[in-house]
């Protein structure tokens, strides 16, 4: 099996360059990036989502989906549309969240508090459309053990199964954000569906 | 039994097909299998319960936390918006510093006429009974009765003293 590539949140790492802010300016289309409140409307929660499982923190995700989509408004003018907002968002969240992993503050206060994430909430949140209460109970359960399961991955794993999985987005796409190699995200995709999967399985 | 069935997919062909990587003959095996579409559609519904619910969870916690933004076509009246805002706590911030700051002297003011007032009252009271003591004194005095000193010359002594005798006689 390939070698797993250096942890995407590594505190020595650069920047992903080709969705760090402040790239080389090209023109694009008129997006919902020039209005914030649409730009917030439309990715926030998202983006909440995404760093929240990234991190599995809770106060860390409002913050950084807050710091990016602030530098994402103010470097708009740097966003080169050769792929979609949304992409260029998580990459912008992922450099967001190894600048906060890697200060000493955040490492200060991860010890003295925990923000982890509510599953029990969480799952309380699954709509009931549809649903007998012997299904609900059952999609219930389902989304505490994936959620179980990916507290149990690595960061890199996570990561890229939160891109592909929740964000959509197809292996090239994470390949480009994370400026890692196709065969690279695809090792990592498979050891968390392994890890999930069998996760699960152990529910039935 | 279909044969091509009868051989499930790998779990790594399984992955491959749930990452969106699989192979023609997997996905031809997956249509025909009902077992190995199980596994796929029984991931898939997970996660899509999942992603709803934790979509869901995240906007509520959006809502909540969120504060109403300004709209980018307001960012133009922002400054006049700030000067605005800077005259108003101007006007008002400068008559309350005065207040405050004129209001102790008031109250000094105040709490001196109290006791010169008080005062006042006193002094009066004791300037009567002076008055009442001197012209007592003063009565005393306009009697006949001669001092004992009236009659005794000042004697020789030290000039200070003298000084001081004559200026009284005068």
């Amino acid at each position: 099996m390939t070698a797993i590539a250096t942890d995407i949140f590594d505190f020595d790492a650069k920047p992903i360059g080709a969705i760090e802010s402040g790239s080389t300016e090209r023109s694009r289309p008129i997006s919902e990036m020039d209005d914030i409140d649409e730009l917030v409307k439309t990715h926030r929660a998202r983006l909440l989502r995404f760093v929240l499982y990234s991190t599995g923190d809770a106060d860390l995700a409002e913050t950084v989906a807050q710091e990016t989509l602030l530098k994402a408004y103010n470097s708009r003018a740097s966003f080169r549309g050769e792929s979609s907002v949304k992409t260029w968002l998580t990459g912008i969240a992922i450099n967001t969240i190894r600048d906060h992993l890697r200060s000493n503050r955040y490492r200060f206060w991860r010890q003295v508090r925990s923000t982890a994430i509510d599953v029990q909430e969480m799952s309380s949140f699954i709509a009931a459309d549809g649903l007998n209460p012997e299904g609900l109970l059952l999609a219930r359960e389902q989304l505490k053990h994936i959620a179980r399961a990916l507290e149990k991955l690595s960061r890199n794993q996570k990561t890229v199964f939160l891109m592909k999985f929740s964000e959509e987005m197809t292996v090239a796409e994470i390949s480009e954000v994370l400026a890692m190699p196709v065969k690279t995200v695809r090792t990592h995709l498979h050891r968390a569906l392994k890890s999930v999967r069998s996760q699960l399985g152990e529910r039935s | 039994m279909n044969p091509q069935s009868s051989v499930h997919l790998s779990q790594e062909s399984l992955n491959d097909l749930l990452i969106g990587l699989g192979s023609s003959a997997s996905q031809a095996h997956l249509e025909q299998c009902a077992s190995c579409r199980e596994q796929v559609e029984s991931f898939r519904c997970g996660i899509d319960a999942f992603n709803s619910a934790s979509l869901a969870w995240s906007e509520s916690r959006s809502a909540k936390s969120l504060p109403r933004r300004s709209s980018t076509r307001h960012a133009a009246f922002a400054p006049l918006a700030w000067t605005l805002a800077t005259a108003t706590l101007l006007l008002i911030g400068i008559p309350t510093w005065k207040h405050e700051h004129r209001a102790p002297q008031s109250l000094v003011a105040a709490q001196r006429v109290a006791p010169q007032s008080a005062a006042a009252e006193v002094s009066e009271t004791e300037i009567a009974e002076d008055n009442d003591l001197l012209r007592a004194v003063d009565a005393a005095l306009r009697t006949d009765q001669s001092s004992p000193l009236r009659n005794q010359r000042p004697r020789e002594s030290h000039p200070h003293r003298k000084v001081r005798l004559e200026s009284r006689s005068l």
